[in-house]
C-alpha cells in the first residue's frame, strides 16, 4: 500500500551526447502534490516524457503505479492524466465531441464534472477548436485530463496560458480532485504562486538531477533570509553554516541559509555584535536562492 | 469497444479532408469505371522491335533522303530507318503544300546501292530498318551484305536466294526481322549468323521450301515470333499450329515463342505448354486496355492512401496515442476498413477488365505497396531522421532515392515488357501475384507499425506534436521552431554549407538585440539546400521518365550515347528549368514564415529595413539553386557548338537565368503578401505555369547555339545580342516584381505590424 506511485532511480536521458537528465532519483507517494520546479531548459519536460513513457530513457528505472514506464499496461494508463506543454487537439471538431471521443476510452469517466468544468471554465461548446486561444485549448486539456479522475495527475506547465482568474479556477478544482488525499499530483510550472497555493512537496531539478525534494512547510521552515547588521565591517570572506547564497555590503550582510538554528543566530549576534533579524521566504525566493547558490 | 469504434469514426466524419478527399476518390472511382482504356485498339502487338537509338537516320521525308542523297548526313548516327519513296504508283505523287497555297510535286532521288555503300561509313550504326522496298537488286543486295557492323536489321519483300547469302554474311547480326517477306529458298545460309537470337517470322509467304522447317538449323536462336504463313500457291494464311510444333520444338536453344492465342484452332497455352515443356510461349497480341487501367486505378488508390495517412498520422502523433487505455485497436479499425477499402475497389474495377483473382489482388496490393512505401519514406522516416541530428541523415539518402524511383523504375519495366505484364495480368504466374499480395499486406502493416509510434519518433526528435489539421501557416510555423531548436545539430552535420547559419547563431548569442533576422536564422536550417535536393529529385524523377525508355531500347547500351544525348533538346532544357521546382518549394516555405513576422517586426528596426533583411534572406535561401545556374552556363559553354558559340551567347545565358531568378524571387514575394491561402494558390498556379511556358520559350533561344538537333523546325536562331535583350528584358521584368513586392510588404504586409 505504502509503495510510491511514481518511482525513479537513477533516470538517465540523453539525447546523442546532450545529456538532459543525469541520475535522478524520486519516488513520490499516493496523495502528495508535486510542484517540479527548474530553469529553463533544465529537464523537466523531459522528465515528465521519460517519466510517461513518451520518450524512451537511456539509464536507469522509471515506475509508474509499478509498471515500467515504457510499457504502461492499460490499467495503469486508466488511473493516470497528462496534460501537454502544447496542447494539440483535433482542430475540426468542437469541445464536446472531444470530450465524448475521450470520454469512450475511460469507463469511469465522470460527465457531471466535465460538464461543470466546460461551464465554469467557459469552454466555446459549439465551436471547433481549431479557432481556439491557447488559454481556451489549455483549459480543454485539463478538463480531458481530469474527466476519468485520474490518481495521479501530471501536468507539464499546466496554468502557463490561463489567465489570473481561470488559473484560480483551475487550482480550486485541482484542490477539489486530490481532496480525498488518494490522487497524486506532479505539476512542472514556473508560477511559484499556484504552486505554493496547491503542492505538498517541492522538487527542484538542476541541470538534470534533483537537487531538492521535500515537503513545501519543511522547506519554507528551513530555507530562511538573515539580515545582518554588524557593529563594524564585515569581512569579505563572511560566511554562515549552511548558507546558499551571502551578500556583503560594509557593516550589513544578507544571508540565505538552510540553517538558521537559534544557536546560530546566537552566536552571530555575540561574535559580531550584530543585530540578526530573521526572514520568511516565499517559494519564489526560495527559488531564486535556490538557483543562484551554485553560481 | 463499439463506441470507442464509433467515437473514432467521428474524428473522420467531422473532419473536411475526407469528405473532400471521399469525394474526389468517389468521382475518381466512377470515371475510372466508366473510361474506355483501348484507345480505339483493343488488341496490341508486342513483336520484338529493332533496338532503337535516339540518333537514328530518318529517310522518310524529302528533306533528309535529299541530304542524304548528297551525302550530308550524320554519320555518328546507330540506326537508319529507310522508307523511301521514289516507286510510288501514278497519280498519287507526293506534293508539298506551301503556307501560300503553292503546291510542289515532290521527286525524290532514285533508290541505289550507293546509298547502302554510304551506311558503311557509320561505323556506329547498329539497326537498318529497311521497309516497303519490293525486291532489292543484286547489287542492292551485295551492298547490303556489306554493312557487317549491323547487329538488327528489318526488311520486308521478297527475298532471293542470294538475298539471304548476303544476310547470312551479316555476322554480328542479334535482331532479324523478315515479316511479309517472300522468301524463294527458305532460310539458306543463316546457320552461318552464330549470333542471332532474335527472329521475327510474322505473316511470311513461302516459296519452295518450308521455311519453318529450316529453324532447326538456327540453334542459337532464343527468341521466335512465328504466327501466320502462307505456303506456295495458296492464298490462305494458316496458323503456325500443331502440324508446325515439331519444327519448332527441333530448335534446341528457343526460349521464348509468340504465338497468335486469337487464331483460330489455338490450343490454348497450356496445352502448348504441355506440348513444349522448355519454351516459354507467349501471346503476340496483348490487351493494352487493362494494361493502362491499372495507372488511372493507381492514382485513385493514392487518393485513399493520402487520407489513411493523414489520419492515422493525426491520430498516433499525438500523446494520448501512448497514454490513453485501449487506444490502438480502436482506432486501428476503421484505418484497416479504409486499406480494405484501397485494396479492393481497385480489385473491381480491374475484375471487369478479366482479370484472374490473384493479379488482381497483386496489381491493387503492389499501387498500395508503392506509393505506402513512398509515404513512408519520405514522411515518417524522412521527418524523424531529418530533424534529429544524431542520427546518420547520409542513411537517408539511398532510401529516399530508392524511395522516389523505385514505382515509376517499375511502371517503366511494367509498360516496356508488355508481353511479361500481360502475361502476369492473365494469371500465369501466381507465385510473383501471391508475393505482391503478401507484400502489400506486410507494407500495411509497417506503415501501421511506424504510425503508431510517430508520437515517440516526433518526441526523441524533439519535435513534440505536430498541428493536428492541415493548416499549412501552424505547420510551417512549427517546423520552423523545430529547426530553431535543432539548429546546433543542423550545423554539426552541415558545416561546410552551414557557415552562414553558425555567423548568425553566433550574432544571435551576443548580448542585445539580434543583428539579423530570426527569419534568416530559423530558415537557413532547411530551405536552400532541401529545395536543390527536390529540385534535383523532380528533375531526376523528369530526367527518367523521359530518357530511360529511349536508352532502353538500344540494344548494346553504351555509356557514350548518354553522355552524347545530354546535349538533347529534353535534357538541357531540363538543366535550364531545374530551379524551378526549387523555387516552388521555397515559395511555400517562406509563405508559412509569414507567422514570425509578428515576433520580427517587434525589433527595432524600420520598416524598410526589415522588409530589406527578409528579402535578403530569401535571396539568400534562392542562392543554391541559382549557383547552380552558374554551373549550367558553364557546362554549357563548354558544350556549345564552337562555330556558333560566341563569349556574348554565354553573357546572355548568364543574364537571363540571372533575370528568372530574380522574377521567381519577386513573385514569390508578391504572391506571399496574398492573405487567403486558396487565391495564392490559384494566383500561383496561373503565374507558375505562365513562368514555367515563357521560361521554357526563352530557353528554347538559346539551344540552336548547343548543336542540338532535336529543336523545333521553325524555332529561328537569334543573335547573340538578341538574346542579350531577352535577358534584359526578363531582368527589367524582375525588377519591377521585385519593386512591386518590395512596396507591397512595406505598405501592406507590414503596416499592420510596425509603425
Amino acid at each position: 500500500m505504502n509503495e510510491p506511485v511514481i518511482q525513479l532511480e537513477g533516470l538517465g536521458k540523453s539525447f546523442g551526447h546532450n545529456v538532459v537528465l543525469h541520475q535522478v532519483d524520486l519516488a513520490i507517494s499516493r496523495g502528495t502534490v508535486v510542484g517540479l520546479l527548474g530553469t529553463n531548459g533544465s529537464g523537466k519536460s523531459t522528465l515528465i516524457k521519460c517519466l510517461l513513457g513518451l520518450l524512451r530513457r537511456s539509464a536507469g528505472s522509471s515506475r509508474v503505479f509499478g509498471d515500467d514506464s515504457w510499457s504502461l499496461s492499460a490499467a495503469a494508463k486508466g488511473r493516470l492524466g497528462y496534460v501537454p506543454q502544447d496542447v494539440r487537439l483535433y482542430p475540426w471538431m468542437t469541445a464536446p465531441q472531444v470530450i465524448d471521443y475521450t470520454a469512450a476510452f475511460y469507463p469511469n469517466w465522470d460527465h457531471a464534472l466535465t460538464n461543470d468544468l466546460v461551464r465554469r471554465w467557459h469552454v466555446p461548446a459549439h465551436q471547433r477548436i481549431g479557432p481556439f486561444s491557447p488559454g481556451e485549448l489549455q483549459k480543454l486539456g485539463l478538463i480531458l485530463a481530469l474527466g476519468h479522475r485520474p490518481e495521479l495527475l501530471v501536468l507539464d506547465e499546466p496554468v502557463a496560458s490561463l489567465d489570473p482568474s481561470a488559473r484560480r479556477d483551475f487550482l480550486k478544482s485541482l484542490l477539489e480532485v486530490t481532496q480525498d488525499m488518494q490522487h497524486t499530483v506532479l505539476f512542472s510550472t514556473h508560477i511559484t504562486s499556484d504552486l505554493e497555493r496547491v503542492a505538498s512537496h517541492v522538487a527542484l531539478l538542476r541541470e538534470g538531477r534533483i537537487s531538492l525534494f521535500e515537503e513545501l512547510d519543511s522547506v519554507k521552515d528551513r530555507i530562511k533570509r538573515l539580515r545582518i547588521r554588524a557593529a563594524q565591517g564585515l569581512p569579505s570572506t563572511f560566511q554562515v553554516p549552511g548558507a546558499l547564497r551571502t551578500e556583503v555590503v560594509g557593516s550589513t550582510a544578507l544571508v540565505s541559509t538552510t540553517e538558521a538554528s537559534a544557536e546560530m543566530l546566537d552566536e552571530l549576534r555575540t561574535r559580531w555584535q550584530a543585530d540578526v533579524s530573521v526572514e520568511d521566504l516565499n517559494l519564489e525566493d526560495i527559488f531564486l536562492e535556490l538557483n543562484q547558490s551554485s553560481c | 469497444m463499439l463506441n470507442r469504434i464509433s467515437q473514432v469514426l467521428v474524428t473522420y466524419v467531422t473532419r473536411p479532408a475526407f469528405w473532400v478527399l471521399g469525394m474526389l476518390y468517389v468521382v475518381a472511382v466512377i470515371v475510372v469505371a466508366k473510361w474506355d482504356f483501348s484507345l480505339g485498339a483493343p488488341k496490341q502487338s508486342v513483336v520484338p522491335a529493332p533496338p532503337q537509338s535516339m540518333q537514328t537516320l530518318n529517310l522518310t521525308d524529302i528533306d533528309s533522303i535529299q541530304e542524304f542523297d548528297a551525302g550530308t548526313f550524320d554519320r555518328n548516327m546507330r540506326a537508319a530507318t529507310i522508307f523511301w519513296h521514289n516507286e510510288i504508283a501514278e497519280g498519287s505523287k507526293p506534293v508539298r503544300v506551301w503556307p501560300d497555297g503553292r503546291r510542289e510535286e515532290l521527286t525524290y532521288p532514285p533508290f541505289s546501292s550507293k546509298h547502302l555503300r554510304q551506311l558503311k561509313e557509320c561505323p556506329r550504326l547498329r539497326t537498318l530498318t529497311l521497309q516497303y522496298r519490293g525486291a532489292l537488286t543484286d547489287d542492292e543486295w551485295q551492298a547490303l551484305g556489306e554493312l557487317d557492323q549491323l547487329t538488327a536489321l528489318k526488311y520486308d519483300g521478297a527475298i532471293s536466294p542470294f538475298g539471304m547469302r548476303q544476310i547470312a554474311r551479316l555476322g554480328k547480326l542479334q535482331f532479324l526481322d523478315l515479316s511479309g517477306c517472300t522468301f524463294e529458298a527458305g532460310l539458306e545460309g543463316l546457320e552461318s549468323l552464330e549470333s542471332l537470337q532474335t527472329l521475327v517470322l510474322d505473316n511470311f509467304v513461302e516459296n519452295r521450301v518450308h521455311v519453318l522447317g529450316q529453324l532447326r538449323r538456327l540453334p542459337h536462336l532464343r527468341i521466335l515470333v512465328a504466327t501466320h504463313y502462307r505456303e506456295a500457291g495458296s492464298n490462305l494464311s494458316r496458323a503456325v499450329w500443331k502440324s508446325d510444333l515439331d519444327d519448332i520444338q527441333a530448335v534446341t536453344g528457343l526460349e521464348r515463342w509468340f504465338v497468335d492465342d486469337g487464331s483460330s484452332g489455338f490450343p490454348g497455352f497450356d496445352a502448348l505448354a504441355r506440348e513444349l515443356p522448355d519454351i516459354a510461349i507467349r501471346p503476340v497480341h496483348v490487351d493494352l486496355a487493362r494494361q493502362v487501367k491499372c495507372i488511372p486505378v493507381g492514382m485513385l488508390t493514392g487518393i485513399l492512401i493520402f487520407l489513411l495517412a493523414l489520419q492515422l498520422n493525426t491520430q498516433f502523433a499525438h500523446p494520448a496515442a501512448r497514454l490513453t487505455p485501449g487506444y490502438a485497436v480502436p482506432h486501428l479499425i476503421p484505418a484497416t476498413a479504409l486499406w480494405l477499402c484501397s485494396v479492393l475497389v481497385p480489385a473491381c474495377l480491374l475484375a471487369s477488365a478479366t482479370i484472374p483473382i490473384l493479379p488482381l489482388l497483386g496489381i491493387s496490393m503492389a499501387i498500395w505497396l508503392a506509393i505506402g512505401s513512398l509515404i513512408l519514406v519520405t514522411n515518417l522516416l524522412n521527418r524523424t531522421q531529418c530533424a534529429s541530428p544524431h542520427q546518420r541523415r547520409w542513411m537517408m539518402i539511398p532510401i529516399q532515392i530508392v524511395g522516389v524511383l523505385w514505382f515509376p523504375l517499375a511502371l517503366l519495366v511494367m509498360l516496356r515488357n508488355q508481353s511479361a505484364f500481360d502475361w502476369f495480368l492473365r494469371g500465369h504466374q501466381p507465385t510473383l501475384a501471391s508475393a505482391m499480395i503478401l507484400g502489400g499486406v506486410l507494407c500495411y502493416a509497417l506503415f501501421v507499425r511506424k504510425a503508431c509510434r510517430a508520437q515517440v519518433d516526433l518526441q526523441e526528435a524533439g519535435m513534440g506534436t505536430p498541428p493536428l489539421g492541415l493548416n499549412p501557416s501552424q505547420g510551417a510555423a512549427w517546423q520552423a521552431q523545430v529547426v530553431w531548436r535543432q539548429q546546433g545539430g543542423a550545423t554539426a552535420s552541415w558545416s561546410l554549407l552551414d557557415r552562414r547559419l553558425t555567423r548568425a547563431i553566433d550574432q544571435a548569442g551576443r548580448p542585445g538585440w539580434r543583428r539579423r533576422s530570426n527569419l534568416w536564422i530559423a530558415g537557413n536550417a532547411t530551405t536552400g539546400k532541401h529545395a536543390m535536393l527536390i529540385g534535383l529529385v523532380v528533375c531526376l524523377w523528369f530526367g527518367v521518365a523521359s530518357q530511360l525508355p529511349e536508352i532502353w531500347k538500344g540494344m548494346d547500351f553504351e555509356f557514350s550515347e548518354v553522355f552524347a544525348n545530354i546535349l538533347s533538346a529534353p535534357a538541357v532544357m531540363l538543366l535550364l528549368m531545374f530551379p524551378d521546382f526549387c523555387f516552388a518549394y521555397l515559395g511555400l516555405i517562406w509563405r508559412g514564415r509569414r507567422s514570425l513576422l509578428a515576433v520580427e517586426s517587434l525589433r527595432p528596426v524600420s520598416r524598410r529595413q526589415l522588409m530589406r533583411e527578409i528579402m535578403t534572406a530569401f535571396a539568400w535561401d534562392c542562392a543554391p539553386p541559382a549557383c547552380l545556374y552558374v554551373a549550367v552556363v558553364a557546362a554549357l559553354t563548354y558544350l556549345a557548338d564552337p562555330q556558333q558559340w560566341s563569349p556574348m551567347w554565354s553573357v546572355a545565358l548568364a543574364a537571363y537565368l540571372a533575370a528568372q531568378t530574380a522574377v521567381a524571387c519577386g513573385t514569390i514575394s508578391w504572391l506571399n503578401t496574398i492573405r487567403r491561402g486558396w487565391v495564392a494558390a490559384v494566383v500561383g498556379i496561373i503565374i507558375g505555369y505562365s513562368f514555367l511556358f515563357a521560361g521554357a520559350g526563352s530557353s528554347l533561344m538559346f539551344l540552336p547555339a548547343l548543336g542540338i538537333k532535336m529543336l523545333p523546325p521553325d524555332l529561328p536562331n537569334l543573335s547573340h545580342w538578341l538574346l542579350l535583350g531577352i535577358g534584359v528584358a526578363w531582368g527589367l521584368v524582375a525588377w519591377v516584381i521585385v519593386t512591386y513586392a518590395f512596396r507591397r510588404w512595406i505598405n501592406v504586409e507590414l503596416s499592420e505590424y510596425t509603425a
